[in-house]
């Protein structure tokens, strides 16, 4: 994605375009009426791609301090009272937490660090917040050049980075395990580079004295000084100053810079400008020093960006569901046309089948159902046949028992009403398991027999006798379920009335009797 | 960031492209699931076909077996009178062939209108239904088995198939007498069976 990196130093913007991974070469705007009118056309006719704002001045402020381990809303609280307290205008101020205090209650150590004279930024911003350009954020050139030391072969608590930038100005950062505490932006005397090789020595040796009265290095350590600069000049430091038990002295070269910073080819400057901005370009870190207010318009640029990704990845997706809802379809055309083929197939090989067989009055199943239903009828065919034969037998040793009355039914239901009899509730027929027709479903048969003593010579005694004998003789024929004396010659029961004349002739001796019997199954024919 | 905040300008194309693009969009995905689903239906359709024929297939060999295994007996039931049309005729006929034999002294018969007949035991039913006829016989008989007699003929010429449901006998003579006058009395109920379509309503014979 194109953006761009406005370097402002030294009273003067650079503008950087990032393209294909690099930075290209700059456009320079001073700061004084031609240049702003300059930089207003400059925005207003090149792409609206988004500004990463790089400051490197000398009225920027370290503060370290501490503050109450908090988090959250308590935390950004907190930090924007302390900066408030601590600089006079906080507009441009930013805080970040470097790590917590080893002792006490373990307060969150941060560095506060603020630009002191917004006004030198204020007529760039105008103009970028004029036409509407996405600020991406204002970033401290000390800050950004964490990046950097992080990058170089540093393996010492205590760096010092020195730099030499095109406004003139030697910037020296103090890292203590690479988290910057403190920079100091110093103008150089301008002359070539013996004179430069001494004035950054001599600088070198004050900043140090100046972090030993800060008690930010430790007395028996030398400072090691990491300084970046043309290879004369660094000919130069080491000719004057060889390392001693206070300063050792890391030497990089530009060119060698650069490459660690992930910059391709010939470095082409004697300053550093161009590593930070690139580093600043690629890294894209977060703001630090603008406003929400000044960021608006970049707020606008991402929400716009996220906005046109979202309908192009709608779109995409949209896109990418419905072309597999088309494949798929084509795919389900393609195989109900074969289902159907498959179906003509088979529909033609049944009818070539069907045309095999007889002409029948109806489907096979129900020629089938209809002759098993004629098979069932026949099953459950009756005649009163088997109860004549079960009362024949029983008459064999009666001779004197007379039937004068048969009523019959057939029944699945052995306690059919039957007669002037109802059977008792609880007459259980003896079995059901014999009496099952083909099914398994019983069929009974049922009579009710009125017959009498005949000749009857008006002993009850035995009349009575041989009622209960003749039941007694049925009830062990086969297949009889129950056999029910319903009346007997004479009610001699105590709730009946009971009537008669002794000297009269002997009367009738009539009895009646309910017999069931289980049905032999049919025989099919 | 406050509503008040929003630069509506830089978002406006945006928006509108946003908008453009859910309509486009979501039109797709609402045209091609259409598309999808009237195919997958036509294909759910033609494959529950495709079951149904190869199943119908399959059955084709199953169905010859049961044609040679009931037809036959189907055909010789139609034959005997018991599918089909009832023979109500035959019957009267065979009644009185059988009475002629026999000589009873009295024998009256009734026959009630066809009725559509609901068993009281499992009966198996496709589209043939079972129907049945109520015939009542009044018989005056010489000797109770003259019934079975009776019950026998009709057995083995009547067309059709019978089950008696109820009878009664009452003796009225004790002792051999004049054989035109009747020793025991009888009324039964048969219930002759008929299986056949119900929209078979054939005239009977």
């Amino acid at each position: 994605m194109s953006r761009r990196v406005l370097f402002l130093a030294g009273g003067r913007l650079a503008v950087y375009h990032w393209s294909g991974g690099e930075l290209l070469d700059p456009l320079w705007f001073g700061a004084d009426e031609d240049g702003l009118t300059e930089f207003a056309l400059y925005l207003a006719h090149a792409p609206h791609d988004p500004v990463y704002l790089l400051v490197d001045v000398v009225e920027e402020e370290f503060r370290e301090e501490s503050i109450p381990h908090v988090v959250g809303g308590d935390r950004r609280a907190l930090i924007r009272t302390r900066l408030n307290r601590l600089f006079r205008d906080p507009t441009y101020s930013y805080a970040v937490v470097q790590g917590r205090e080893v002792d006490g209650r373990r307060d969150d150590q941060v560095l506060f660090t603020a630009l002191l004279r917004p006004d030198l930024l204020s007529p760039w911003i105008g103009q970028i917040a004029k036409h509407k350009i996405p600020l991406a954020g204002i970033y401290s050139l000390p800050l950004v050049s964490e990046t950097l030391i992080k990058r170089m072969p540093v393996e010492t608590d205590h760096a010092l980075l020195v730099t030499l930038q095109s406004s003139g100005g030697l910037r020296q950062t103090f890292f203590n395990r690479q988290r910057v505490k403190l920079s100091r932006l110093a103008m150089m005397p301008p002359g070539k580079t013996p004179g430069q090789a001494s004035y950054v020595l001599g600088e070198i040796e004050k900043i140090r004295r100046y972090l030993n009265s800060l008690r930010q290095l430790p007395h028996d350590s030398p400072l090691d000084v990491f300084v970046v600069g043309t290879g004369p000049l660094l000919t130069d430091i080491t000719r004057q100053s060889p390392d001693s038990l206070t300063t050792r002295h890391h030497l990089f070269e530009l060119d060698e810079v650069a490459q660690m910073a992930g910059m391709k080819g010939a470095y082409g400057s004697e300053y550093s400008d161009r590593i930070f901005a690139h580093l600043l370009a690629k890294k894209r870190l977060p703001n630090q020093y603008a406003p929400p207010s000044q960021t608006r318009h970049n707020t606008m640029y991402l929400a716009r960006i996220g906005l046109i990704a979202a309908s192009v990845l709608f779109v995409v997706l949209s896109l990418f569901i419905s072309g597999s809802n088309v494949v798929e379809s084509v795919l389900a055309a393609a195989d109900t046309e074969s289902a159907k083929q498959q179906t003509v197939f088979y529909d033609e090989r049944y009818e070539i089948a069907r045309k095999r067989m007889p002409k029948i009055p109806a489907e096979p199943q129900d020629i089938k159902l209809a002759v098993e239903m004629a098979d069932t009828l026949r099953a459950f065919r009756t005649t009163p046949r088997a109860m004549v034969m079960t009362l024949s037998e029983g008459l064999a040793d009666f001779e004197l028992l007379k039937l004068d009355n048969i009523e019959w039914v057939a029944s699945t239901d052995p306690n059919t009403f039957i007669g002037r009899h109802r059977p008792r509730a609880n007459g259980q027929p003896r079995s059901n398991a014999a009496a099952g027709k083909s099914d398994g479903t019983p069929l009974y048969q049922i009579a009710h027999i009125k017959g009498s003593v005949d000749p009857f010579n008006g002993d009850y005694r035995a009349a009575l006798a041989m009622v209960r004998e003749f039941a007694a003789a049925l009830r062990v024929l086969p297949d009889v379920e129950t056999v029910d004396v319903v009346a007997l010659p004479l009610d001699i029961g105590s709730d009946s009335a009971l009537r008669g004349d002794t000297a009269s002739q002997a009367g009738s001796a009539p009895f009646e009797l309910r017999v069931v019997i289980r049905d032999k199954p049919h025989e099919s024919s | 960031m406050k509503a008040a905040d929003i630069d509506w300008s830089m978002l406006r194309g945006a928006l509108i492209g946003l908008a453009i693009a859910l309509v486009v969009g979501i039109a797709m995905l609402v045209a091609s699931y259409q598309f999808y689903e009237s195919a997958d239906r036509s294909l759910k359709r033609a494959q529950s076909q495709l079951r149904a024929s190869r199943a119908k297939y399959r059955t084709v060999d199953e169905q010859e077996a049961m044609i040679a295994t009931f037809y036959p007996q189907f055909v010789a039931l139609e034959g005997k009178g018991i599918i089909g049309r009832e023979r109500r005729l035959d019957w009267i006929e065979n009644l009185r062939r059988a009475d002629e034999n026999l000589k009873l002294p009295r024998l009256g018969y009734s026959i009630e209108g066809q009725e559509p007949f609901t068993a009281s035991f499992p009966l198996a039913s496709g589209v043939y239904r079972p129907f049945a006829s109520e015939m009542t016989l009044s018989l005056g008989l010489l000797h109770g088995q003259d019934l079975f007699d009776l019950l026998a003929r009709l057995d083995e010429n009547a067309q059709g198939l019978y089950s008696v449901d109820r009878c009664t006998l009452v003796r009225r003579l004790d002792r051999p007498g004049n054989p035109r006058q009747s020793h025991v009395d009888s009324d039964c109920q048969l219930r002759w069976y008929t299986i056949k379509k119900p929209g078979d309503e054939g005239a009977t014979s």
